[in-house]
């Protein structure tokens, strides 16, 4: 069971992070239960951290601002990213440019057909010395996981990584492991299409909060580009601007977002729409509207509002909600995509406000 | 609370094509079942015409008719073609279905109007014209009728349906189902049961129900297209606020069809017989339903209706309109005299019409018939000459009724009769011998198999031992006239012989009241049962003096006036050599003539022989009442209420066109008032000028999108070019305002600037206005200011 030699190692190995070893233990609790009154403190520096993590991943990566956002936006919604395209248009440039911003414990795992799941989540070995099993964790012991080319690897190793995702810790010989706080994997995958893949199941795609895909960059940008990579990689300028307190009081901070009564109803109401929706074989699910919510959240906070507009739900909701859905025969046919049927689907669903409260007021919720 | 979800598409419906195109129709059953909804409604509401068309016949026809245009509207709505294409569509499955229901053999393929259609169609509608003018309700069904009640119901389908469907107006479609029902409600009292009304309303509910599901259906069916926001789908199935904005509006536009209708239908205001009974349904100007219009006018407790006219003859003229000799059938009609009929009024060309201007009476009447409607023609018996009138008229040689064609009518027209009459004494006519009954024409002395007994018990026991004509019609008279007999307007009615046919002179002999239609009615029959050819005259007695004088040729003509209290009818028997006479059965009303005064012997000073017309004469008593300089003759028939009249209407007009500007500057006002009013949440504040922006952007043409957030919305206003200069940050303010009102956590205090007093969030709403109207053109401001779009905007 020797993981070390599959697990390639880009940046730091295991064990050597930058702000020292992973804390399995250290996942406090979220600290959710402060309410707006605190975050409302927190909010000029909230957005200043923002903007220095942002500015600085834009110093690397030319022209993809919007992808930056998101990335950002499920880092502090606490989810997963899917970055998904062709190869070499900078999906893992990307994912180890917001890693290193932050100051926090970084892994990567780079997915080979040949990789095994202990190779993820760690192994227990036994301790000749002191006659115990010594639990050796995984590279998913860190702050932000990177996977590379996830779907290289063979389904069985994909579904512990995935497992990790979901139940943020490892169970191995019958002991849990609490993952890092906060925690974030950012895996790439390339198109199906292309050759020595195992694509994700829809299961398994669900658990991620979002899929980006990079496209590629405008003319100007690639320029940019060229000129400035051709020397030194820009990534080993990057200084992390953020410590990893910071990015937790942050998360804490989007957690106590409010959302409006109606905004959850226009949530309900566009999962509905993607159920009900003739070109879609497969909708939303609850989780995925959970996720929806969640990144909506932190899409509100990142533009300096303690509460969630329809409008921040639906800046994410091709990111959040394009990769669960599945396109019936006919939408295919029809030559439909999952984002366009997406789009109908925002330009159909009422969005509800005040407005509409008028008249129940004072009843009314917001 | 908002939760509107939208209805799922039906997936099973949802078939796409297979050639891979995206399936853009989708054969959804929503529109046929609105369209079934409708028909099935119209149908309900027409089937009261049962109180008005004898029997059941008639319905299948109806059915087709109102099926064949809703077929039509449903196609159209199936297909997604535009709301015209659609009513278009439906009027071609109306004509399509009359064709083939009654045009058949002048149609192109069984469907299509041929060329041959209008010389079929023309006896048709005479038919019907007639059926009109001269049955009792229920009258008895033939084509044209039925032709005309199909077209009448297919045109109302056609009218819900346009206004349930394309135009979104269900509750207000209930007009066209109130017009179907009123129908027979106003020709003929109490010819709709409770199950009547319960169906009409049943089927207003049923399109009610229908048109609001049908409204809540995401009517998207391409899912790709984006631009469903506007579309019903988008919009709410609940109205929430604004509905009494909408009930106003919806209210002020039946003011305005109750106002705007009655004097847009000529002669449903005034005129003689208004209100219903020359109600135009049937597309026939109809003026003398000789006995149902009559009972109502006469039961009706004020007058209407005046008209006047100016004689030579020296007392008042009983005007005759038309008689009743046809007296066989279910209904007393006019004999049908299409065929005998002869043009040229100016000259009456009979015989002895022209004799008798050498030997007889002659007088000369001027008739000003103001708005009374009639295809008849008002003149006192026996026109020999009229000279003034308009139109095309024929006259009848056995009746000397009168009657214009091709649409013309009494209508507004003055002319100038010139009648004759025999000179007739008491002595002559007692003279006369049993008629000839082979002498005239057998119409006038028909009588029906199955005729009631009493009518000849009655006719044996009053006149049965006389043998003069002469003296049996007296004896008929003076039995009508007789203690036993009271006039009443209300006693048909209620004793349900309110009708014509001979049941009714039966019943009226048992219950022995009644009024002119009956005493007339029974006498002529009587007549008849002693031999003596009869017919029933209707028309007017003669009316009040008005004290009017007019000077025509040398010739003083002393004014009369008559309206609705006047209308009459009265018998006239025929006598051999000597013609057809008038006799005045009715007690109470009317005059009796002197040669048929049941105290024989003339009264001194008067003179027998001048007894032209019924009504004799009271030579004693000369014109002498002075009449009022100035009183042009022509104005005499003006009512004088009619400017005051004129003027409220217009005033009502007025405000009826002036009501959604005036709901529009309540509503702002309100929220004005809200937003100024100390105390107020600013929340609260926020939304109410939110909601007033919106409105404003509705009213100039850039209504928000249901599915559009309140970022878009200004964002699209900013970038559209309906919005500049200081009206954008304005704009600005006002969303961010109602963002947080709307999003944000009521619980905590506003983060960020506080929430906006409510004069700085009204200042603001009003730069928006300034800055839409400054981008409007005039047309949009004009219509924002009279018409605006907020008021009918569903939220």
């Amino acid at each position: 069971m020797d993981s070390q030699q599959h697990t390639a190692w880009s940046e730091t190995p295991h064990g050597s992070v930058l702000s020292g070893p992973p804390h399995p233990d250290a996942a406090g609790p979220h600290a959710g239960g402060q309410g707006a009154a605190v975050q409302e403190a927190l909010m000029p520096d909230f957005h200043e951290t923002c903007e220095r993590i942002l500015e600085a991943i834009n110093t690397v990566i030319d022209g993809k601002a919007e992808a930056a956002r998101l990335a950002l936006t499920v880092l502090l919604a606490q989810g997963h990213l899917l970055l998904e395209d062709v190869p070499g248009v900078g999906k893992t440039m990307l994912a180890k440019t917001l890693a290193r911003t932050i100051d926090c414990s970084v892994h990567r795992i780079q997915f080979t057909p040949d990789l095994l799941p202990s190779d993820v989540t760690g192994v227990s070995i036994y301790n000749q010395d002191k006659h115990t099993f010594e639990f050796r964790a995984g590279p998913v012991f860190a702050n932000i996981v990177i996977g590379d080319e996830i779907n290289r690897a063979s389904a069985k190793t994909q579904s512990a990584l995935l497992e990790c995702m979901e139940e943020r810790q490892v169970t191995v010989d019958g002991r849990s492991y609490v993952l890092a706080d906060p925690f974030m994997v950012v895996a790439t995958q390339n198109p199906v299409e292309m050759e020595g893949t195992y694509p994700l199941p829809e299961a398994q795609r669900d658990r991620f909060m979002a899929r980006i895909s990079m496209g590629y960059p405008d003319a100007r940008a690639e320029m940019d580009m060229l000129g400035t990579h051709q020397s030194v990689s820009p990534l080993s300028r990057i200084r992390p601007v953020a410590g990893v307190d910071e990015v937790r009081a942050m998360i804490a901070a989007v957690h106590g977002v409010y959302v409006a009564p109606a905004v959850k109803e226009y949530i309900v109401a566009l999962g509905r729409a993607t159920r009900e929706h003739p070109f879609l074989r497969l909708g939303a699910s609850p989780r995925a509207l959970l996720q929806l919510l969640r990144a909506a959240k932190a899409a509100a906070a990142l533009d300096g509002r303690n509460f969630v507009l329809p409008d921040d739900v639906a800046s994410v909701a091709d990111a959040v909600l394009a990769h669960r859905l599945m396109l019936d025969r006919k939408a295919v046919t029809a030559g439909e995509n999952a984002s366009s049927v997406l789009a109908s689907v925002l330009a159909r669903v009422p969005v509800h406000g005040g407005t509409h409260r008028l008249s129940s007021w004072p009843a009314g919720d917001g | 609370m908002t939760a509107t979800v939208e209805r799922a598409p039906e997936r099973t419906s949802g078939v796409p094509v297979p050639d891979g195109r995206p399936p853009r129709r989708r054969p959804a059953p929503g529109p046929w079942l609105m369209s079934g909804a409708v028909a099935l409604a119209v149908c309900l509401a027409a089937a009261s015409l049962n109180g008005v068309l004898e029997g059941w016949s008639w319905l299948p026809h109806v059915v087709l008719a109102v099926a064949a245009v809703e077929l039509g509207t449903a196609a159209g709505r199936a297909l997604r073609w535009p709301a015209a294409v659609g009513f278009l569509l439906g009027l071609a499955g109306l004509v399509a279905s009359l064709t083939a229901m009654f045009l058949a053999p002048a149609s192109l393929l069984g469907v299509v109007p041929g060329p041959g259609t209008a010389r079929l169609l023309e006896p048709m509608l005479a038919e019907a014209q007639d059926t009109v003018v001269s049955q009792v309700a229920p009258v008895l069904v033939n084509p044209g009728i039925v032709l005309l009640a199909c077209a009448g119901i297919g045109v109302s389908a056609l009218l819900l349906d346009t206004i349930a469907v394309p135009l979104q107006m269900p509750a207000t479609s209930g007009a066209v189902l109130l017009a179907v029902v009123s129908v027979p409600a106003v020709i003929k009292p109490g010819s709709i049961g409770p199950w009547g009304f319960a169906a009409a309303a049943a089927g207003y509910l049923l399109v009610l129900g229908c048109a609001h599901w049908y409204h809540g259906q995401p009517a998207t069916l391409d899912p790709v297209d984006g631009s469903g926001s506007s579309g019903p789908a988008g919009r709410r199935a609940h109205p929430v606020a604004g509905q009494f904005g909408r009930a106003a509006a919806v209210g002020a536009a039946g003011i305005a069809a109750a106002l705007v209708l009655p004097p847009a239908v000529p002669g449903f205001h005034d005129g003689l017989f208004p209100e219903g009974s020359r109600l135009t349904w049937l597309g026939v100007p109809t003026g003398l339903n000789p006995v149902v219009s009559l009972g109502e006018n006469l039961r009706r407790p004020g007058a209407f209706g005046r008209m006047t006219y100016a004689t030579d003859a020296p007392t008042g003229l009983y005007l005759r309109s038309v008689t009743l000799e046809n007296l066989t059938g279910a209904r007393w009609r006019p004999s049908d005299t299409r065929g005998s009929r002869r043009t040229g009024v100016e000259s009456i060309d009979l015989p002895r019409i022209q004799a008798l201007l050498a030997d007889g009476t002659v007088t000369t009447t001027e008739i000003s018939t103001s708005s009374f409607t009639s295809p008849w023609l008002l003149a006192p018996y026996a026109p020999a000459r009229i000279e003034g009138l308009e139109g095309t008229w024929t006259w009848d040689p056995r009746t000397l009724n009168i009657r214009g064609t091709a649409g013309t009518t009494t209508a507004g027209q003055e002319y100038t009769v010139t009648s004759v009459a025999p000179k007739l004494s008491r002595a002559l006519l007692a003279s006369a011998a049993p008629a000839d009954v082979q002498a005239v024409d057998e119409v006038f002395s028909e009588l029906p198999a199955d005729m009631p007994r009493i009518i000849k018990d009655t006719t044996e026991q009053v006149a049965g031992d006389l043998d003069r004509p002469f003296e049996q019609a007296l004896a008929i008279q003076r039995y009508l006239r007789g203690p036993d007999f009271t006039y009443s307007e209300q006693a048909p009615v209620d004793g349900g012989y309110d009708q014509s046919g001979f049941g009714v002179v039966g019943a009226f002999l048992e219950a022995k009241a009644g009024y002119c239609v009956h005493f007339s009615a029974a006498m002529a029959i009587m007549a008849r049962e002693a031999g003596i050819p009869s017919r029933i005259a209707v028309g007017y007695a003669p009316g009040r003096r008005t004290g009017g004088v007019l000077v025509r040729g040398g010739r003083e003509l002393t004014q009369y006036e008559v309206d609705s209290r006047d209308a009459h009818a009265w018998p006239e028997l025929y006598f051999d050599d000597i013609g057809w006479v008038a006799f005045e059965p009715t007690p109470g009303r009317g005059v009796v003539p002197d040669y048929a005064q049941a105290n024989a012997g003339p009264a001194p000073g008067q003179a027998p022989e001048d007894n032209l017309v019924p009504g004799g004469p009271a030579p004693s008593a000369p014109d002498t009442a002075p009449e009022a300089p100035g009183a042009a003759p022509g104005s005499a028939g003006r009512d004088p209420e009619q400017p005051l009249w004129a003027a409220a209407l217009g005033g009502c007009m007025l405000l009826v066109l002036l009501a959604p500007l005036l709901l529009r500057t309540g509503r702002r006002r309100r929220r004005r008032t809200e937003l100024l009013s100390a105390g107020m949440p600013g929340a609260r504040a926020a939304l109410v000028a939110w909601a007033e922006t919106l409105d404003d952007a509705a009213d100039y043409g850039q209504p928000a999108g249901a599915a559009e957030s309140a970022r878009e919305f200004a964002a699209r206003l900013g970038a559209s070019g309906a919005l500049a200069g200081p009206a954008v940050p304005a704009l600005g303010r006002l969303r961010a305002a109602y963002e947080r009102a709307a999003y944000a956590d009521p619980g905590q205090p506003a983060g960020g600037p506080e929430a906006a007093a409510g004069k700085m969030l009204l200042d603001d709403t009003g730069q928006v206005r300034a800055g839409l109207r400054a981008a409007a053109g005039w047309r949009q401001r004009l219509a924002a200011r009279f018409l605006p779009r907020s008021l009918f905007r569903r939220r």
